[in-house]
């Protein structure tokens, strides 16, 4: 066995004692406000290093890999996690490729520490992957720049330490970097199915410093956070499966356990397959983008394991409940908090269909015999 | 024993490097594999094979897992994998291989010296061609239920009964077949091996027709027919636990990508054909189809690494059998619908230079859910034996 190897194997396992001792599916019924999360628990991944894993050795950082943290995060997903990994992965990704010295100096040694706390708002309309067009603007006003418009699904919900925001300077499209106390910032919360809190955020003259990096480093950014994401939905998928090889094994009807029966035995199988077939997917997923020399093929990458994770995440939690029965459809047993935990990490950074639809669009059936 | 070969005798496949070897490979089919051959369609024929089968067998490229020793190239299972992956990619056809993947391998383990020496240089020369004897018409999902009688007689058995789906028994000289040694065992006890040359008086093959129109495979009929005691394999009455090691390889290659993959090349080339490959529904069911192949690919590529490293399949190997030949025929569903009624066509349809068969992956993708143990089979053994989920 291989260092590397060997390394991924004690993240996990130190992120498997975690999860075994700090969380829980019923951790996820209390609204967290302001921000979405509880603040002690955040500090207690932190000194796990969690939120050091992207950030560069030399800021202070582990300067891991994506499929690193993937590893981390499938076990944190087991018992459900309450926690802002994935969208404070989704900045440092961004701040790493595309800011420059001063702002990545200051920034990831303290997300690093945990004590940082950045967002990326590029979401304008509720339904839809990025586009080619942006509506929220970027003025410049001399060497600073004011942006204005409204931004969508903002998580972490609040107490940003700043915002990146995607913005159009009308011409080309760009990221800045807005402090978390600048004027000109309202924001509302938006609870989710799962009591999780994401925010709508207006700016109006917000002052803003623009990053070199632009659409590009965007779109790295969100290859990254959208395979993190899967990572997380393939955890829920293992949660929400064990659970129910449980139940079926010691649920008794008609004198025998409910998992004897074939009808139910076989649906059990294709669960078991979309676990698998999402870990498969992912695995090779992440290999493609971290080889991947163009943000393009990082996002077709990161499409591909999202598509499979968001499908299967569905299909195992909604057979859940189906397979519990009526105590499935209650809000006291755990069960149906994967179910909306799955239909928000579904959504986040495009579902199913959208992922298949930007796939489609990155490729084309081609004839693969000579014909006019 | 000498086993006969003409060129490669020597050549220790095991010490090269697997890149090195997967190129050696590749242009071995390239040079030697006939063009016309490449992607057939269905599965050949003895006398349409007969030469490609001449050509690896005088290079003693015929049995690649076969140790160096009886002939064969001695690939470790990594290598193995790699010489079918280069074999699938060039659309290189099977050529009549029970023989070569289920007979030498038995014999190798279980036969007798006596046994290795008769029957494996012939196999290996294409001399001698084997086929099946497993299924019955009340042996098939339940396999452990064969009927088939072998009665032992003096010095021979005297074999009674029926065989069914034996793959191209019609071109075999000889069948491995399971018969009943015991009436009165346990279901799984009394069963046996045999080998039969299909010569001896008593049998009838009669070939029968598919749902595609080709004589694929055949009913064997067995009446009163004498076989030489000295031709069970391994001990008598436990044939079936032999016959289930053979299975479980076998189900990786039944998964394996390259159905759905030349399937979904099918597709994009009608797709370009009709002038429908603009259409931005059809494009994001494509899209959808291609991430399936691109998943069944990173499953295969999970356990052809278990095999790679080493290791020994386990019962979880059904889920690629399930997944491999499922996404076939939604593939090979989503080529009759977008021909329309280019459907109504028996054959190859006016479309291209060629023509296009729309039906072709439409009928394969019938019995690939059933061949090998049907995927419902497939599913009661990972839910019991994977998932541990309680028997009834």
């Amino acid at each position: 066995m291989t260092n590397l190897s060997e390394d991924r194997r004690m993240l996990v396992d130190s992120a498997r004692a975690f999860a075994e001792r700090h969380l829980s599916p019923d951790l996820t019924r209390k609204q967290q406000l302001p921000a979405g999360y509880d603040p002690t628990l955040w500090s207690g991944l932190a000194e796990l290093g969690v939120p050091a894993m992207l950030v560069p050795e030399d800021m202070g950082g582990l300067g891991l890999t994506l499929s690193d943290l993937a590893a981390m995060l499938t076990e944190l997903g087991k018992p459900l996690l309450p926690l802002p990994v994935v969208p404070v992965a989704f900045a440092t990704l961004a701040l790493v490729h595309g800011a420059d010295k001063d702002l990545r100096e200051r920034l990831l040694p303290a997300i690093a520490a945990g004590e940082a706390l950045p967002a990326v708002a590029w979401q304008e309309q509720l339904a839809g992957l990025p586009g080619t067009t942006v509506a929220t603007t970027a003025q410049e006003n001399g060497d600073r720049w004011q942006l204005t418009g409204t931004k969508s699904m903002v998580l972490p919900a609040a107490d940003w330490t700043g915002l990146i925001v995607l913005a159009s300077d009308g011409g080309e499209q760009g990221l800045f970097w807005v402090e978390g106390d600048a004027a000109g910032i309202a924001t509302e919360p938006l609870a989710g199915p799962d009591d999780s809190l994401s925010a709508t955020v207006t700016f109006e003259m917000a002052e803003a410093i623009r990053l070199p990096g632009g659409r590009d480093v965007f779109d790295t950014a969100l290859a990254g956070a959208t395979l993190l994401a899967s990572a997380e939905l393939l955890g829920l998928i293992h949660g929400a499966m064990d659970l129910t090889l449980d139940y079926l094994g010691t649920r008794k009807q008609f004198g025998t356990a409910i998992g004897a029966f074939q009808a139910l035995q076989h649906r059990a199988v294709d669960m078991h397959l979309a676990r698998v077939l999402t870990g498969c997917s992912l695995e090779t997923a992440l290999e493609e983008a971290e080889c991947a020399t163009t943000s393009a093929d990082r996002l077709r990458a990161a499409s591909r394991a999202k598509a499979r994770a968001s499908a299967s995440a569905l299909q195992v939690t909604k057979e859940a409940i189906q397979m519990h029965g009526g105590i499935g459809f209650t809000d006291e047993h755990v069960i149906g908090r994967y179910l909306k935990r799955a239909l928000v990490l579904q959504a986040w950074l495009g579902n199913a269909a959208e992922q298949r639809r930007r796939y489609a669009a990155m490729s084309r059936p081609r004839s693969t015999e000579t014909t006019a | 024993m000498t086993y006969p070969r003409t060129q490669g005798s020597t050549t220790d496949w095991t010490r090269m490097d697997d890149a090195a070897f997967r190129a050696a490979v590749r242009e071995f089919f390239a040079r030697h594999y006939p063009e016309n051959l490449r992607y057939a369609s269905a599965r050949l024929r003895l006398d349409e094979v007969r030469d490609w089968y001449a050509t690896l067998s005088e290079h003693g490229w015929i049995a690649p897992s076969w140790p160096q020793e009886y002939g064969g190239m001695g690939l470790d299972p990594g290598k193995h994998v790699i010489f079918v992956e280069e074999q699938e990619a060039h659309g290189v056809a099977r050529v009549p291989d029970h023989g070569i993947i289920m007979v030498g391998p038995l014999l190798i383990q279980e036969g007798t010296d006596e046994q290795r020496a008769r029957y494996l240089p012939r196999i290996l020369s294409g001399e001698e061609i084997w086929c099946q004897g497993y299924s019955e018409p009340g042996a098939g999902s339940d396999l452990a239920n064969v009927r088939t009688a072998a009665v032992r007689d003096g010095d021979d058995y005297i074999v009674n009964g029926q065989k069914t789906w034996s793959t191209l028994a019609q071109d075999g000289t000889h069948m491995f077949m399971l018969v009943r040694t015991d009436q009165d065992a346990k279901k799984q006890e009394g069963i046996s091996f045999l080998l039969v040359d299909m010569t001896t008086p008593g049998i009838t093959v009669r070939p029968m027709k598919t749902l595609a129109g080709h004589e694929e495979f055949c009913e064997v009929f067995f009446d009163d027919v004498r076989v030489p005691a000295a031709n069970i394999v391994g001990e008598v009455n436990r044939g079936w636990s032999i016959a289930k090691a053979l299975l479980t390889f076998e189900r990786l290659f039944l998964g394996s990508p390259k159905l759905a993959q030349s399937a979904l090349s099918r597709l994009g080339t009608l797709a370009v054909l009709t002038g429908q490959n603009d259409d931005p529904v059809f494009r994001e069911r494509f899209a959808g189809l291609e991430m399936d192949v691109a998943d069944l690919n990173a499953l295969y590529r999970h356990f052809s690494g278990i095999v790679k490293a080493g290791g020994k399949l386990g019962p979880d190997i059904s889920l690629q059998k399930i997944y491999g030949t499922e996404t076939f025929s939604r593939i090979a569903d989503a080529i009759v619908e977008i021909a329309g009624t280019g459907a109504m066509i028996g054959g190859r349809a006016p479309l291209g230079d060629d023509g296009f068969d729309v039906l072709a992956a439409f009928y394969n993708a019938r019995p690939a859910t059933i061949y090998g143990g049907t995927n419902e089979i497939q599913r009661n053994i990972v839910a019991t034996a994977v998932l541990d989920l309680p028997r009834r």
